[in-house]
């Protein structure tokens, strides 16, 4: 009897010493708590959150490329949608702001890969990988502070960039941290700042377009100092890029009657993104038709770019091969950004010919008869008018209106009619910074923008 | 000896009054405890044979008048039975021998650590015997719980379509938790069941005790909030010959009537509306487009009539042939049957003084009411338990369980019983193809273009499709007992659960969805890139889980004083895994399948578009849930009439992360009673039996869905085919386990003649650190909802529960009233956590939560609903004090204060009274049943359903049409334009909220029962045959609606059932 009392409290010891690690195990092998530098990397991986849908899309719905009858425009369910084609005061009422919310997401993801690399001593054998990680984790998240920064805050303006507000700079995962405003000037310091820490980490060409490489920073880094003006810094950094890539898709080569005649991430790509959903809102309405007649009939753009049936000219040219428009970087980008950069630094003759070497493989071949001017704002004008034309429904053409607002020879006003009535959007208007989604302001009390 | 126990709970409740007879003489005496020489009070002393008996006073004394020569029984609870011989004695002085063994066959309550006797109890217990488990039929022991058991509701709001007619989530007590599990614990044998409740033979339950407070469920701590039902399954008893028992009854079910729901718009009606729509252009553009949208037969015809090659006499007649018919009949003739379950138990019982043993096996086959359908169970339980020596006890469980079904049926819904006039068979019994997804002037050329025939024929379909399923359960238990002395034992309990399921579809190689991919993805020269062959879909899946514990028991009563204590550890193990397989281009007589499929390449599409081929669906899954607890329960009796319990349990698992796992969760009860009427100055003498109890304690609930620490999943990128991780909470470090506080008052009593028994309990329920959705800046990322610990519930109640005994002359009649109120309040909530986008889409869900502090968890919200513009019968809204048909305006600017409150959705007052009548062999019993005090929202017409997707609904026929028409109808006009929004203002309309409150005649059992006390001949003790129907329907309503509130949103209501069967034991 005394043998069995033993074993009994000898039972009842074992049960309760190796409690801890019993239950130290992980309830679901499907779930990890990011840890491993193969976690981080699959974090960053998540195309679905770091790629696609990724980008704000306000500059698309806001833009004046596409147009709806009253009709189309009075059936939107979105709210957003139909408040921005009009560029009302309340955007959102309400409604959930892709915008802000996807972009933010892949700060988060961008951030927890930066601190689970904080907490590896990588070894010699790892270190490159560890550098990659951050790497593109840096650029993630400038890529996305850069594009919010499009559409949340004033163009930047060196003279009142250090007051003007900037975007939330989350720069930590914990979801427990207060948002507050940062400045423009601190918005775009950070940006360049994390791009120039990533430059040296990040590999020429990564493994595929959705991971950033050395080109697609450098790209970052052209737009970046191109919305500053800071065109010199642009050239460099644009050339820097197509030196490591310079592919150009020859139009010729493609197939006008597919559904979506340019492959995801095509050989032009140098880093895949596309904004948040525009489908709803683009199927609806139609291209612009000045914008569309603007195209010449042996301009392949035509044909490639829009799907002309049933007397509805929509359009097809993403470089995603889905509904989703593309929002990255592509080589033809970069061109035109050297393009102008050389023109605004009075090389009007080099700068055409980066622009007809672009335009050489957008046109039917042997038709296409290269532009010749030595005049810097003849140049000028005609560079800016092509990147409209090859870089529609990306979200650039927002950027670009909101830069250009400041010259004076080249601010545009915007217009709209719906139902009888004719709403105008004019250069540097305030409403060119959209507001913070309702409820963010809500939440976090942080300051709403003027309208 | 089972059969004779019964008899004693019968004569429990009978006179006893002692009849005077020849003979009859006055015999007095004494009972006492043989342990301690106590007297005890309250010992049932009864004439053999008879009804008579009396109970021993406070001093253990009694005296009845008997006849000279008969036998008198001595029982009481916790003690062995004593029967005796009077022979001509005048006393007779008894010493009860003390027997925790017997307990089971007497009123006790098992909690799953222990067996409580009802007297000593502190805590609230239900107790349902075998008897209230055997009244009723089904293949599931659940089921047969509703409407018997006291506070326990069965919430049916989602039965329907989605979930299945049987759906149901079980509440005791109302609920606390606003976005974890509410539904109780189940318990089978000791240990928390991991499997399908429904898969346990009703037959094998021995008793089941519900826990419904603080003390009574605190020792089963972290999980128990929600109350815990404690099942117990049927084991052999000591000195008790063989007992045989067959079981076996049938049950008939009614064919599902599909002309129930309100959401159907007969054939007449709905060409009208397509005629008014074809009329309007609305079908213009399916039509032209290249895309080759389905159109229903009707507008086919329409079209066809408009491009000439149909004249209007012919358009006429064939859509008068269509208005003949009706897809709800078709479905009911060709696709459902009336369910037929049958049912066949056989057991096998019986122990010496060392041995017992229980062997049962059943057979259960039913035959589902979708035809094709049918499930199959097989059970087999063997319990052993040997004591070869006095002091140890060694038993031994296996339970099998094997269940097996299929699921070759199609059912209302996905037999494209979209238009009303769709049939199945045509004149000449040949099978018609009806639409589905593709047009049928396009579909029909398919063979002419080289392609697989692209009709959707349903009543192939039923052939083509094979779905089966099954699952076999093991368990074994392990149970030793050791007593050290009397008082103090030890025991350890193991617990081994298998469950082996596998799941199988194989879509033949010309079924619909088959032939339909296989054509979609036909090339232009004529390829088929997508297999021509079955698919076929397989899961398996495994869970296993090990249970371990070990307790000590120390039970002494020293003079007046009885302590009972336990103490003990636990620890559990669940083990699931899940694997699924799915392959294309299955051949059934090879086994093999394509290999070779190009799932990157996007193909064009037939007959527009293009799309990648959707990869099969191939996944493993795998997850260990751990568990360690440690327990002591006390409790002290004095004289027994001051009764005291205290319980503390701490438990800790592996699911939220280490952090939390070490803190654990402390949770504890205490609980007194008081036996007034013990009392020497109680002198009540109408009411000798009065006890008053009360507990306070805490039990906690888990959200498995929620973890501490930023979690991801891993899966493979599509469009990379990289490793992807997915993050799928950003963590939470402060989670815990969610508190429930309850108090618990209740009172016992007995009238002198036992003509009414019963109990009044009161409880109050604070929940604290309650998960709920909590307002997130979307700027840190996380977009998916966000829960915390914050938010505060409130539920109260009553139980009430009145046994009468209304026994006239050779009419026994019993009656049993439950009658229970809850209401649960949220007391501390974000409403900001729903945005103004969400609120509308929770108005019109069932059971979606709109969290408003102060009203129920429950509730039911709805828009003002202000009329019909008597000018076009649009809706009107209430905008800046105007009215107005800015529909989307007033949608987007509503807050959650122009919502109206119109009440719970669950009834917080239920009930039921059940009569039981018996008559000679002949016994009824009924059972009536109410609920009170709730709200459901009925449908409504939907014009943009009924546009987009022929989505009819019967109050079309009803609605505004002309001025005027206002006065006597609130559905709104057809629109010219269909607006979502319109229809929306309508539907979630106040003046579609019914009061759910009714009566119902919830079943009637009638029963003839032969035992060998009133005729001996019989070969065996007893037969009983019993006839019983269920759901026989509604008495009396509130709703004018014509809904059955129980199943508004169901597509029939639920069947009416008759069942015939018998019992008998050799």
């Amino acid at each position: 009897m005394k043998s069995i009392k033993i074993t009994y409290i000898i039972l009842l010891f074992i049960l309760t010493s190796c409690a801890e690690d019993w239950l130290d195990i992980k309830n679901d092998k499907q779930l990890v708590v990011p840890s491993t530098l193969q976690d981080l990397q699959a974090l960053l991986d998540n195309t679905e959150v770091m790629n696609f849908s990724s980008t704000p899309a306000l500059g698309v719905i806001c833009n004046t490329d596409y147009y709806l009858t009253d009709q189309e425009w009075q059936t939107l369910a979105n709210p957003t949608y139909r408040n921005g084609y009009i560029w009302a005061e309340d955007i959102y009422q309400g409604e959930t702001c892709y915008s802000w919310n996807f972009p933010y997401e892949v700060i988060l993801y961008a951030n927890l890969a930066l601190e689970g690399l904080n907490k590896i001593n990588p070894s010699d054998a790892s270190q490159s990988e560890w550098n990659q990680i951050k790497g593109q984790a840096l650029f993630y998240r400038s890529w996305t502070f850069f594009q919010l920064a499009q559409v949340f805050c004033k163009p930047y303006n060196a003279n009142t960039a250090a007051t003007d507000l900037g975007i939330p700079l989350k720069l930590h995962s914990d979801i427990s941290i207060t948002t507050t405003r940062s400045t423009v000037q601190q918005t775009y310091d950070q940006i360049l700042h994390d791009l120039q820490q990533s430059l040296p980490l990040l590999p020429e060409s990564p493994d595929i377009a959705t991971r950033p490489g050395k080109a697609a920073a450098h790209a970052l880094l052209a737009k970046t100092h191109l919305q500053m003006s800071n065109y010199q810094l642009a050239l460099n950094e644009a050339e820097e890029c197509l030196k490591i890539k310079n592919e150009l898709i020859d139009y010729n080569t493609l197939d006008s009657t597919a559904n979506y005649p340019f492959e995801r991430m095509n050989s032009e790509v140098i880093y895949q993104s596309t904004m948040a959903p525009t489908y709803a809102l683009l199927s609806a309405g139609q291209v612009d038709s000045t914008l569309f007649q603007s195209y010449q009939t042996d301009d392949l753009r035509r044909v490639m770019y829009f799907r002309n049936e049933e007397n509805r000219i929509n359009f097809k040219g993403t470089y995603d091969a889905s509904t989703r428009q593309f929002s990255g970087i592509a080589v033809d980008e970069v061109i035109l950004i050297k393009a102008e950069c050389l023109a605004r630094l009075n090389q009007p003759s080099e700068a055409i010919n980066s622009l007809n070497q672009l335009l050489a493989k957008r046109w039917k071949s042997n038709k296409f008869i290269p532009y010749h001017t030595a005049e810097v704002n003849q140049a000028l004008n005609v560079i800016l008018e092509e990147r409209h034309k090859s870089l529609i429904f990306r979200g650039i053409r927002w950027m670009d209106l909101r830069r250009l607002g400041s010259d004076p020879n080249r601010a545009v006003t915007l217009t709209r009619q719906l139902e009888d009535k004719t709403y105008t959007l004019p250069p540097l208007h305030s409403r060119y910074t959209l507001p913070i989604p309702d409820e963010v302001i809500e939440i976090s009390g942080i300051q709403q923008n003027v309208r | 000896m089972k059969h004779l126990l019964l008899f004693f709970n019968c004569t429990l409740w009978l006179a006893i009054t002692a009849h005077g007879q020849t003979n009859t003489t006055i015999l007095r005496g004494v009972v006492t405890s043989e342990t301690d020489g106590q007297p005890l009070p309250g010992v049932n002393v009864i004439i053999k044979g008879t009804p008579n008996g009396v109970i021993t006073d406070y001093n253990g004394e009694y005296s009845l008048s008997c006849p000279d020569q008969s036998t008198i029984s001595f029982s009481y609870i916790g003690y062995e039975t004593i029967t005796i011989e009077r022979n001509g004695r005048t006393t007779l002085h008894i010493q009860l021998k003390e027997n925790i063994e017997l307990l089971s066959g007497v009123e006790i309550y098992s909690t799953g650590y222990q067996e409580i006797p009802l007297d000593r109890a502190t805590g609230s217990f239900e107790h349902i015997d075998q008897e209230l488990i055997q009244r009723s039929t089904g293949t599931d022991i659940i089921s047969r719980l509703e409407n018997v058991t006291s506070g326990l509701q069965f919430d049916k709001r989602l039965a329907g379509d989605t979930y299945g007619d049987t759906y149901r989530n079980l509440r005791i007590r109302g609920i606390s938790s606003i976005d974890s599990d509410n539904s109780p614990l189940i318990v089978v044998d000791n240990f928390p069941y991991e499997g399908d409740i429904n898969s346990i033979n009703p037959n094998t339950i021995d008793h089941i005790t519900v826990l419904k407070d603080a003390a009574a469920a605190s020792i089963w701590g972290a999980r128990a909030a929600n109350g815990v039902i404690v099942i117990t399954t049927k084991k052999g008893q000591t000195n008790q010959p063989m007992k045989i028992s067959l079981n076996s009854n049938i049950t008939w079910v009614q064919q599902p009537d599909f002309h129930y729901t309100p959401d159907f718009l007969p054939s007449k009606d709905f060409i009208e509306v397509e005629q008014t729509l074809f009329d309007r252009g609305y079908y213009d553009s399916k039509a032209n487009s290249y895309r080759q949208y389905p159109l229903s037969p009707a507008v086919e015809l329409m079209l066809s009539h408009r491009d000439g090659s149909l004249s209007d006499q012919e358009l006429d007649a064939q859509l008068y042939n269509l208005s003949q018919f009706d897809v709800r009949d078709q479905a009911e003739k060709y696709f459902y049957r009336p369910a037929i379950y049958q049912q066949y138990a056989l057991s096998l019982q019986g122990g010496t003084s060392k041995h017992t043993y229980f062997i049962a096996g059943g057979y259960d086959h039913n035959a589902l009411s979708i035809d094709g359908n049918n499930k199959e169970r097989f059970t087999l339980n063997v319990n052993n338990s040997i004591r070869p020596i006095e002091a140890l006890n060694v038993a031994a469980a296996i339970n099998i369980n094997h269940n097996q079904q299929t699921s070759n049926g199609l059912r209302w819904g996905n037999i494209e019983t979209k238009y009303p006039y769709n049939h199945f068979v045509d004149d000449q019994g040949n099978w018609s193809s009806v639409v589905n997804d593709i047009r049928l002037t396009y579909a029909a050329l398919a063979t002419e273009e080289g392609l697989l025939d692209w009709s959707y024929r349903p009543m192939q379909e039923k052939h083509l499709n094979d779905v089966s399923g099954q699952n076999t359960e093991y368990r074994i238990d392990l149970n030793t007992d050791y007593s050290f002395t009397p008082e103090l034992s030890v025991g350890i309990k193991y617990q081994y659960q298998q469950i082996q399921g596998t799941d199988e579809q194989i879509l033949d190689k010309d079924s619909y969805a088959v032939r339909s991919r296989v054509n979609r993805y036909t090339q232009a020269d004529g390829s088929r890139v997508f297999p021509y062959g079955a698919i076929r879909s397989n899961e398996f899946s495994q869970q296993a889980a090990q249970a371990l514990r070990s307790q000590i028991s120390y039970n002494k009563r020293i003079a007046k004083h009885r302590i009972t204590a336990l103490a003990g550890a636990e620890a559990r193990n669940i083990k699931q895994t899940q694997q699924g397989l799915q392959v294309y281009g299955y051949d059934e007589e090879t086994l093999i399948f394509s290999t070779d499929l190009d799932y990157t390449t996007r193909y064009p599409l037939k007959p527009a578009g293009s799309l990648w081929i959707t990869p099969p669906a191939n996944y493993f899954g795998e997850t260990l849930d751990r568990y360690i607890s440690y327990f002591a329960n006390t409790s002290y009796m004095l004289k027994d009439t001051y009764g005291l319990s205290a319980s503390v349990r701490w438990d800790a698992s592996n699911l939220f992360g280490v952090k939390t796992n070490q803190k654990g969760v402390p949770l504890w009860s205490a609980g007194a009673s008081w036996n007034i009427s013990n009392e020497t100055f109680y002198n009540v003498n109408w009411l000798p039996y009065l006890r008053l109890r009360t507990t306070y304690g805490y039990n906690g609930n888990i959200n498995k869905s929620l973890t501490a620490y930023p979690t991801a999943s891993y899966t493979v990128d599509n469009i990379t085919n990289l490793p992807k991780a997915i993050l799928r909470s950003p963590g939470n470090p402060q989670l815990r386990w969610e508190r429930v506080s309850m108090v618990n008052v209740g009172v016992d009593f007995e009238t002198n003649d036992q003509r009414v028994a019963g109990s009044f309990e009161y409880y109050d329920k604070f929940g604290t650190d309650m998960i709920a959705d909590t307002p997130i800046d979307p700027t840190t990322g996380f977009l998916d909802p966000y829960k915390t610990n914050f938010a505060e519930t409130r539920t109260s109640g009553f139980d009430i529960q009145i046994h009468t005994r209304n026994t006239i002359n050779d009419w026994k009649w019993s009656t049993d009233i439950l009658c229970s109120y809850t209401s649960n309040k949220i007391r501390k909530a974000y409403p900001d956590a729903i945005t103004s986008s969400s609120l509308i889409s929770r108005l019109t869900l069932n059971t979606a939560i709109i969290p408003i502090d102060g009203n129920s968890i429950d509730g039911i919200y709805s828009l003002p609903w202000v009329g019909l513009n008597p000018d076009n019968g649009n809706p009107q809204v209430i905008i800046e004090g105007q009215q107005s048909e800015e529909y989307r305006d007033y949608i987007q600017n509503l807050q959650l204060e122009d919502l109206i409150y119109n009440g719970p959705s669950v009834a917080p007052i239920f009930g039921a009274i059940r009569n039981n009548l018996s008559w000679k062999n002949i016994g009824i019993s009924f059972n009536v049943s109410w609920k009170s005090g709730y709200y459901f929202r009925r449908s409504g017409i939907n014009y943009y359903d009924l546009f987009e997707s022929a989505a009819g609904h019967k109050e079309y026929v009803n609605r505004w049409q002309n001025p005027g028409d206002e006065a006597h109808t609130q559905v709104p006009s057809m629109p010219e334009i269909v607006d979502f929004n319109r229809d929306l203002i309508y539907n979630a309309s106040e003046i579609l909220v019914e009061p759910g409150d009714h009566i119902r005649l919830e079943d009637i059992n009638l029963s003839y029962a032969l035992t060998q006390l009133n005729t001996p001949k019989l070969p065996f003790s007893e037969l009983r045959v019993f006839c019983y129907a269920r759901n026989l329907g509604i008495l009396w309503q509130a709703s004018k609606s014509g809904l059955d509130p129980d199943y508004p949103n169901a597509s029939y209501r639920s069947p009416r059932s008759y069942s015939i069967g018998l019992n008998a034991t050799f």
